[in-house]
């Protein structure tokens, strides 16, 4: 206990209340110790669940669960995403057993918000495409098509265009192409004109909405999004109203046919097997709880069964024809080259279409 | 170009493209089209897997449509139907923000008026009832807030299709519904029964067939379902009038149209603002026309029952009688027991086995036994055998009147029996009345105060049974006046029968004061004066005495009105004066049961026949001039009801008259069986000791208002400078620790310290 003047005052220090000032930066504390440190590059540790590898059951499980959702850590999921492109291409046979959860996943990544995403997710499909893999495609392929036909309606414009990618990509395959024509040719042509801005109506007024203005196309990008469109677009109608079977006889002809040359089989011994295509009776629409009662003027044709080419082109010419010609001309009027040949193209594809479709009616 | 840049914004933000398309629907087609398709195309998905994940931005998408859908009727036209196919069907599937976007989208839909009620109501019902725990495939998922939404969705829907004219189409239907929930023997009855209370409670359904559902449910095999239909009949009725009376409270901030008026009056400076005022006050009155009309009225639930008797039989068969009563818990038993007895004395109605019920509760250490004893009360009236009322009185008086028992259980029992009496005064014989009486000398004010109680029942209602000290000076009096004689109360004989409108006769004598009788009708003027002069003429020739009775007020508005007529019978009013002072006198006493003694009166001239002559002739002449009286008196009132109309002005004046006259005493004494028997009054006037808060309060309570004669220490009022004392506290220290007052304090002896250390520590202990 001092007494002296300066025993007093060094405690009277201790006890004083330090005022806050505005502007002026706190003072620190006593026990305050200094963090900071100067490094090149900072590395986190990555989640634990990232390292083990595919083929345990619990690890995939989880990993795709990650993958599943878009508020999950992004560089995570391109990570896993990655991680399972490369299985998959590696030793397919190990993975191949999941492959029924794998492309449920994959399918909501067609409307996943990051385009690396999106884009990984398509070298996914391209490579199961390419690799003849099209049997577990096909036995999905009435939800693939869902999600694609979801894909072109998005609000977003990125996800619009990959879906069209995607679409590409399954038609890229005969045996798919010919399936998918079969099952939603009215939707997916329905999706094209919304996409196009194409109007299907036929009594309205004003008929065109210009998309963009030709100014902007001359743009490299966008006039190569519109080329990439068209391209589907002609894909998609070929595949719909050309005749494979018909090519097929004029080249190897039927496999199936070949392989069981040597034995009698009864001509309709393949109504009584499995269906080869998913969905068989789907048309007839069993099953579906809500259906269409609305009698809207393309809602006949929503309902024929597009299963043939004559109901196809029929439908092509009658429901979408106007519009699909008065947006192909506008195109082809650009002034960007490549794309005005591409629609002029397209038209005449067109044209020979309708003029078959007239002269058989 | 505007509008392309507006779009560049569109594609990310699904909202501002809803506000886009609800302003222009026709230039932005393409987008709803395009919306449109993708929905479908993600319906379907949802379809092939209702999976919780995706629901975010398909129930996005759902609002998108439904907000935009009376634009667009042609495209949409099957969507209402696939929002409610997807509900009904998938409900167990979909993700609680999903299910209760949909059912906020078809409420929407509905206020919009693209889908009707109808379909509404049959799609959301449903749903009410699909998870609770009652039902099969009871999931618990976030069940809770959907049956709240769907619960508080209906309402509002009956309530919107109810406002202005009622929508007895809808509410049919709904009642439809909540009849064959009913139906079905489970717990989801309770749903019919809540829905049904709260509509009632806000007066949006108030009919029979409203009342029918909750007599269903109150026969219901459940037991929640009873006592919820139960607890509607006891409380409802209740619940309403508070609720109209907040929707009053609530109205009353509106303006005042008389102050607006008078604003108009004086800040008046142009037409403009004058017509503006002019047209808010229309709205106002609009506004009250509507808020209570008149023509709806309110009838309590128990009054529209269809078949009240059979209601009470089937209730007290299935749920009291036997054993049946066992699945109740006694507070619910006692619920039914009210409610049955409620229905009992209401309708006059006879289930005789419940009295020997009631028998079987009736004991002091019952619980609750106040709220048996007032069922029954409540169940008693004049139609039920007086043996039965017997019965349980005498039950009473043993179990609850005895030596051995507290102040407060005999007050309780002695009420209760002076309620049950008053309801059927033949229940009880005089000497159990009598030994009941007895109890007036009681130390205990509670029980003193139950004795006379009945005492001044029984006074009024047959004073020949009390002893005859307790019957008092006016009861005595009537008793002497052997025409007042009622004898005592028999079953089967109804004494509270009114005829016509009680005071009539006043009014009608009033008006003719006021000369507002002539007023009416000039041409009537004639005729109105004819026919007193007629009745005279019929009296003169069916009285043999030849006086004329005319009233003493009569005669007041004869002088008025016509002079000449007066003349005639001035002379003989003078010989009549004493009897009619007597009469009014009288009169004024019975007026209440005037059809009665009218009935008495025959009788006691048959009597009179036997007495000697002079008597005989005084009393005809007394009877004949009340007869004669009595017909002035129905003429009168046949005068005024048939002429007029009385509005509800007449009414009150009606009123105000008899309040005069003394009348309403008596009407306002008598038990109606309607009344409900409050259970708490039955303990009668209870004393307990106060405790020490209490005693607090009530002194702090007689000082208040008394402040100027308290101590003024410490209190100056006006502005002063410190005092002395103050100064005191204040003083620097080094200035006073010299003084000796604190150099004193060293110097003290051990003892003195000690004594001032004692001194503080009792202040402090006294908190001072």
């Amino acid at each position: 206990m001092g007494t002296s003047n300066r025993h007093k005052k060094q405690k009277q220090t201790d006890f004083t209340k330090r005022k806050l000032r505005v502007g002026k930066t706190a003072r620190q504390k006593d026990n305050f110790t200094d963090t900071s440190f100067k490094a090149k590059s900072i590395s986190l540790n990555q989640k634990k669940i990232l390292s083990p590898s595919l083929n345990e059951e619990g690890a995939l499980k989880k990993k795709l669960s990650i993958l599943r959702k878009s508020t999950q850590n992004l560089n995570s999921r391109k990570e896993i995403l990655a991680e399972l492109l490369n299985a998959l291409i590696k030793h397919y046979d190990s993975v191949s057993s999941h492959m029924d959860e794998i492309l449920k996943i994959s399918n909501i990544l067609i409307l996943d918000r990051s385009r690396k995403i999106r884009e990984m997710n398509l070298e996914l499909w391209k490579y199961l495409v390419d690799n003849g893999k099209i049997s577990i495609l096909i036995l999905h392929l009435d939800t693939l098509l869902l999600f694609i036909n979801s894909g072109m309606t998005h609000l977003s414009n990125g996800v619009r265009l990959d879906s069209l990618k995607y679409l590409d990509c399954l038609l890229s395959n005969t045996e798919l192409s010919d399936l998918i024509v079969k099952s939603d040719w009215f939707k997916l042509l329905k999706n094209f004109m919304i996409l196009m801005n194409w109007t299907t109506d036929n009594n309205n007024g004003k008929n065109l909405v210009v998309r963009e203005g030709s100014s902007q196309l001359l743009e490299k990008d966008l006039a190569r999004d519109r080329i990439n469109e068209l391209k589907v677009l002609e894909k998609l109608l070929l595949a719909g109203c050309t005749d494979h079977t018909q090519y097929n006889e004029n080249g190897n002809g039927n496999p199936h046919q070949l392989s069981y040359n040597n034995i009698q089989i009864h001509a309709y011994t393949k109504y009584y097997m499995l269906p080869d295509k998913p969905n068989p009776y789907g048309g007839l629409k069993l099953f579906t709880e809500i259906k269409k009662i609305g009698s809207m003027e393309s809602g006949d044709f929503q309902s024929v069964s597009t299963d043939d080419m004559v109901n196809r082109i029929k439908v092509l010419c009658e429901a979408f024809g106007d519009g699909l010609q008065k947006g192909l001309t506008e195109l082809s009027k650009e002034e960007n080259r490549e794309l005005a040949n591409k629609a002029s193209n397209l038209i005449t594809e067109y044209d020979r279409i309708r003029k078959e479709y007239i002269s058989a009616a | 170009m505007p509008r392309r840049s507006r779009a560049a914004i569109l594609p990310t933000n699904i909202a501002l493209l809803q506000n886009l398309v609800r302003r222009d629907p026709e230039s932005y087609k393409e987008e709803f089209d395009q919306q449109y398709s993708h929905y479908e195309s993600l319906r379907d998905i949802f379809l092939l897997s209702p999976s919780a994940d995706e629901g975010e931005e398909f129930g996005e998408l759902i609002g998108f449509v439904s907000a935009v859908c009376p634009s667009f009727a042609k495209e949409t036209a099957t969507f209402p139907q696939e929002l409610s196919t997807i509900i009904t069907k998938n409900h167990g599937e979909l993700s609680p923000e999903l299910k209760q976007k949909i059912v906020q989208c078809l409420v929407m839909l509905r206020s919009r008026g693209v889908i009707t009620p109808e379909v509404l109501l049959r799609t959301l019902f449903p749903l009410l009832f699909s998870y609770s725990p009652n039902s099969e495939n009871g999931i618990g998922y976030h069940a809770k807030e959907l049956r709240r939404q769907i619960y508080s969705a209906l309402i509002s829907l009956l309530k919107s299709c109810n406002t202005g004219s009622k929508n007895q189409k809808l509410n049919r239907a709904t009642q439809a519904l909540l009849f064959n929930l009913l139906d079905q023997k489970d717990g989801n009855g309770l749903w019919a029964t809540k829905l049904t209370r709260e509509l009632w409670r806000r007066g949006i359904w108030d009919d029979s067939r409203t009342v029918e559902i909750m007599t269903q449910a109150c026969l219901h095999p459940d037991t929640k379902v009873v006592i919820s239909g139960v607890k509607f009949f006891l409380g409802a009725d209740k619940e309403r009038e508070e609720a109209l009376e907040e929707e009053d409270e609530e109205d009353e901030d509106t303006v005042d149209a008389n102050s607006l008026k008078h604003k108009m009056k004086v800040n008046k400076k142009n037409t403009r603002k004058g017509k503006k005022l002019v047209a808010a006050i229309h709205q106002i009155n609009k506004k009250n026309e509507t808020k209570r009309d008149p023509s709806l009225l309110n009838f309590s639930a128990i009054q529209l029952l269809r078949d009240p008797q059979q209601f009470a039989e089937r209730m007290f068969e299935t749920h009291l009688a036997g054993k049946n009563s066992k699945k109740f818990t006694v507070d619910q038993r006692i619920a039914i027991m009210k409610l049955i007895s409620r229905l009992v004395g209401t309708h006059k109605l006879s289930v005789l086995g419940l009295y020997s019920h009631f028998l079987k509760y009736l004991n002091p250490k019952q619980k609750n036994v106040t709220h048996i004893l007032a069922s029954a009360a409540q169940a008693s009236h004049d139609l039920v055998p007086p043996e039965t009322i017997n019965m349980v009185v005498r039950k009473i008086a043993d179990e609850f009147v005895t030596d051995g028992v507290a102040s407060e259980v005999a007050a309780t029992g002695i009420n209760s029996i002076r309620e049950i009496l008053a309801r059927n005064p033949a229940g009880i014989d005089q000497p159990l009345l009598q030994d009941l009486t007895a109890y007036k000398g009681s130390k205990s004010k509670a029980v003193m105060m139950a004795s006379r109680s009945l005492i001044s029942l029984y006074r009024e209602v047959a004073p020949e049974m009390l002893a005859k000290k307790d019957r008092g000076k006016i009861a005595t009096m009537g008793l002497m006046h052997s025409d007042d004689k009622r004898g005592l109360p028999q079953y089967g004989v109804e004494r509270d029968v009114t005829k016509g409108i009680p005071g009539l006769e006043r009014f009608a004598e009033w008006k003719k004061e006021q000369g507002l009788l002539d007023k009416e009708g000039e041409d009537e003027k004639a005729e109105g004066w004819e026919q007193p002069s007629g009745d005279e003429e019929d009296l003169g020739a069916d009285i043999e005495g030849n006086w004329v009775d005319v009233k003493s007020d009569e005669d007041l508005i004869i002088d008025d009105g016509n002079e000449d007529e007066s003349n005639i019978p001035k002379e003989k009013n003078g010989i009549k004066k004493k009897y009619l002072k007597y009469m009014v006198k009288s009169k004024s006493r019975k007026k209440r049961e005037l059809e009665e003694e009218d009935s008495d009166l025959d009788l006691s001239d048959d009597q009179s026949v036997s007495v000697t002559d002079k008597h005989t002739k005084k009393r005809q002449r007394r009877l004949n001039q009340d007869m004669v009286n009595k017909e002035n008196h129905e003429k009168m009132i046949q005068d005024v009801l048939s002429r007029n109309v009385m509005t509800p002005a007449d009414f009150d004046k009606l009123k105000e008259l008899n309040e005069k006259a003394g009348v309403e005493k008596y009407l306002g004494t008598k038990k109606v069986n309607e009344d409900v028997v409050d259970s708490d009054s039955l303990v009668g006037y209870v004393r307990h000791k106060q405790n020490k808060e209490e005693r607090i309060k009530s002194i702090m309570g007689g000082r208040e208002g008394r402040e100027k004669f308290g101590s003024a220490k410490g209190k100056i009022d006006r502005p002063h400078s410190s005092t002395n004392k103050q100064k005191q506290r204040k003083k620097n220290f080094m200035m006073v620790v010299h003084t000796r007052g604190v150099q004193g304090k060293k110097k003290m002896s051990l003892r003195d310290k000690q004594k001032v250390l004692r001194a503080h520590v009792d202040r402090q202990k006294k908190g001072k």
